[in-house]
């Protein structure tokens, strides 16, 4: 079973790792084995109470839970970086808008409302 | 020329990234179009957020400049409504020792400090320069709104 | 007053162009336009390079400066010679660095890390290794790999003009990649078109200077001093006419933004004209259809041979002066509007009057046009063809019949002018009164003189080709038509310059002919010339 050695880079400038994991892994797996290992004094922060609330980018895309190390394409064989960003759940009350897990690519955001702006 | 220097590009950005900066190619297949992420700067009103940004290489890159847009709805004076982002090194003052890495750091840059005196978007550098808070409300709000 | 053109000015360093004559030549209205100096001059490439070399070479030996930097200099202020000076004598280290030129203290530049000649470098722009050398680069030490310097050349070149400021790759350095360098490392076919940028750089970048509008024509019109803000009526040698100032045909009397509306409301409209404007008409007599084939818009049905006028389809013989009225259907008069209309049917009938007013000045304005096209078309034919078969009819040399070359062009302008005329009363006639009455007077004349010579020429002249004249005949036709030409000429040149002032004239006896109303004079055209009123 190949590993990957993956450091996780937070914005606040704190690496966390390098770890090895599995290619075989799952996205939610890594992010339980991200939080396990915070770094809460260097980075001033205490560990998100939820794994879930942990956001993982990989070359742009972000990771999605269902999917493995390998479906996110991760490389074996040198040191592979990918960042971090913890985004707390919205409460209950607010519609549909935060906390979902965006689709990789550039799936994110609305689509404008009727400008019709053209830039070159 | 253009894809041996995109590589190389690559291999740079995936050995030692940007702290908040996320690229790379959409597919394998295809290295002149790339996906890229920016988390929104702790000092600003967009921190917290994950922007969503395409890249696509011109056949004569770097002799010309990669074009840039924001997939995710920004509150920003340079930003508009189709992502564009005005961005003097995107345009006339392009270098080609410049890198896309280089250029998403400039892009931080501008969440940061916006420039209101070259808007994209004059409403928005109104209400920056004679309503900072209320503009850092916006931006806030389409933070959470679009970006989380 | 306008003042000679540029005395100060000393970027075209012509000695023929003395000024002593030029403030006395504006003084007798009609005769002005004989007396005034050439408004702008025609050069061709050598003529252009020359100037170039010329200014160049003066900054060159002030300045002591390589001729690359003067050109540069040069093209930074415009080529304006005194410019240049004065900027580089008041700031010459800020000017240095603004153009890109390397700093006149001898130091060499520290900050830039210069490496020793051969030492192995990386390349920013494509990560390989390259030794370094004094040809990697421009004097600032930032060093790229000759396949790299090619390649950002090569793209400077495909985007334009611009890669004749091309500055070093690295971000934020400002020093110009000079010409010896560029040339280095460009393509044969790249250099050359590095050096055709240049020479026309001094027409390009040049305000005083334009590239003629003929297709494929390579002439540069220089315009003189301050002539270049009105309309400047330019005539090249390879045929074409245009206004030196907005480029497009050639305008006089109207100003360049009246035209430009009357152009953009024209391409507006163009589909109600094209089903406004049939090709046959049908004679207003027996209404068989006619197709209007010269220029002239006295017609005469074949078939039934009434004669009518083109434009408005009425008899003949109740236009022009020899029946002692008006060319009448020059004028347009607004229906009265009807009592107790409607707001809506007024609604209506105002936009109908307003699409009704533009057709009647618009008809008028395509069908001098088309017949300044017939004119000029003819006058082609005349000037390759038809003038040798005339000389050898009447056995006269062809130099000797330059008269009924002259007489066609003169047609040809005067239908441009009279083209014009119906712009210039679209915008600039809108209220009935005396000024308009006026102006639909010297218009209506105007035409009917025309009329006299463009028959003079396509009915009489013809006959000479098809019947028996004797040589006395043809002198006298000669007589004729040189004594029209001139006075259709002098007629049409008043006219023009008096349009241009804004009818100054009106109120004055000149006017007695014409049946006053006490109406004052709407909104005034913009005044194109401060030269002399007519007394």
């Amino acid at each position: 079973m190949s590993e990957a050695e993956i450091r996780f880079r937070m914005p606040e400038g704190v690496d966390i790792g390098p770890l090895n994991i599995p290619l075989s892994a799952k996205v939610h797996t890594v992010k339980e084995l991200v939080v396990a290992e915070w770094p809460a004094d260097k980075v001033g922060k205490p560990a998100p109470d939820d794994p879930r609330e942990v956001r993982l980018i990989h070359n742009g895309k972000v990771m999605e839970p269902g999917k493995t190390l390998a479906d996110c394409k991760v490389a074996v064989g040198s040191l592979v970086t990918c960042h971090l960003l913890v985004q707390p759940k919205p409460e209950p009350s607010k519609g549909g808008a935060g906390g979902k897990e965006k689709g990789g690519g550039g799936g994110g955001g609305g689509s404008a409302p009727g400008c019709g702006c053209v830039v070159s | 020329m253009a894809s041996k220097r995109i590589t190389k590009e690559l291999q740079d950005l995936q050995k030692d990234p940007p702290t908040s900066c996320s690229a790379g190619p959409r597919a394998d297949d295809d290295i002149f179009h790339w996906d890229a992420t920016i988390i929104g700067p702790a000092d600003s009103p967009y921190q917290g957020g994950l922007f969503f940004v395409a890249i696509h290489f011109p056949p004569d890159y770097p002799f010309k400049p990669p074009k840039v847009n924001f997939k995710t709805k920004v509150y920003h004076p340079n930003v508009n409504s189709q992502g564009s982002i005005c961005l003097d090194i995107l345009k006339e003052q392009w270098s080609p020792a410049l890198t896309i890495s280089k250029v998403l750091l400039s892009i931080c840059s501008l969440l940061t400090d916006p420039n209101p005196d070259d808007p994209l978007v004059p409403e928005i550098a109104q209400i920056y320069k004679t309503d900072p808070n209320r503009y850092a409300e916006l931006a806030k709000e389409w933070t959470r709104k679009y970006a989380m | 007053m306008s003042q000679g053109a540029g005395t100060q000015d000393t970027d075209d360093s012509d000695p023929d162009e003395g000024d002593a004559d030029y403030g006395n030549a504006i003084l007798s209205g009609v005769e002005a336009h004989v007396v005034k100096r050439e408004e702008y001059r025609c050069l061709d490439a050598e003529q252009v390079l020359e100037r170039q070399r010329e200014a160049v070479r003066g900054v060159t030996q002030v300045l002591q400066v390589t001729q690359d930097d003067a050109t540069q200099l040069l093209r930074a202020f415009k080529w304006n010679v005194n410019r240049v000076n004065d900027e580089w004598f008041g700031d010459e280290e800020g000017i240095r660095e603004k153009v890109g030129l390397e700093s006149s203290s001898s130091a060499p530049d520290e900050a830039s890390g210069m490496v020793d000649d051969g030492a192995e470098v990386t390349c920013s722009v494509c990560y390989d290794e390259f030794p370094a050398s004094k040809h990697t680069h421009v004097g600032c030490g930032h060093n790229f790999c000759a396949t790299c310097w090619s390649g950002y050349l090569e793209n400077a070149v495909s985007d334009g003009p611009s890669v004749l400021d091309l500055r070093c790759p690295q971000e934020g350095c400002k020093r110009r990649v000079p010409e010896p360098m560029a040339k280095r490392y460009l393509k044969g076919e790249s250099a050359e078109r590095l050096d055709v940028f240049k020479w026309r750089s001094w027409v390009d970048d040049n305000p005083r200077v334009k590239w003629c509008t003929g297709a494929g024509c390579e002439v540069a019109v220089l315009c003189h001093g301050d002539r270049g803000e009105g309309p400047v009526d330019v005539h090249c040698g390879c045929g074409a006419s245009f206004c030196w100032s907005c480029q497009e045909d050639a305008h006089r009397p109207v100003d360049c933004e009246t035209v430009k509306k009357w152009l953009v409301k024209n391409s507006a409209e163009s589909e109600n004209m094209n089903w406004i404007l049939a090709n046959t008409k049908p004679c207003p007599a027996c209404k068989r259809p006619i197709e209007k084939n010269l220029g002239c818009m006295h017609m005469v049905c074949s078939q039934c041979k009434f004669e009518f006028c083109w434009m408005c389809c009425g008899k003949w013989s109740e236009h022009g002066e020899r029946t002692g009225g008006y060319y009448a259907c020059n004028k347009y008069s607004q229906s009265r509007e009807k009592e107790g209309a409607s707001e809506e049917e007024k609604r209506r009938a105002a936009a109908k009057q307003s699409l009704e007013r533009y057709t009647h000045y618009y008809e008028r304005w395509a069908a001098h046009g088309a017949s300044q096209t017939k004119a000029a078309k003819d006058l082609a034919e005349m000037r390759e063809a038809k003038i040798l078969r005339l000389g050898d009819l009447q056995n006269t040399p062809v130099s000797q019949l330059k008269f009924v070359l002259e007489a066609m062009e003169q047609i040809a302008e005067c239908r441009r002018v009279l083209k014009w005329t119906y712009g210039y009363g679209y915008y600039w006639m809108e209220e009935d009164g005396l000024r308009k009455k006026f102006f639909e007077f010297i218009q209506g004349d105007a035409e009917s003189t025309l009329e006299l010579l463009t028959e003079a020429v396509e009915k009489d002249l013809e006959e000479f080709f098809t019947e028996e004249k004797s040589l006395a005949d043809f002198a006298d036709f000669r007589g004729r038509l040189t004594g029209l030409t001139t006075t259709v000429k002098k007629y049409f040149t008043t006219m023009v310059t008096e349009l241009e002032e804004g009818l100054p004239g009106v109120g004055s006896e000149v006017v007695r002919a014409v049946s006053l109303e006490a109406t004052p004079a709407a909104e005034e055209p913009p005044k194109l010339r401060r030269s002399a009123r007519l007394a």
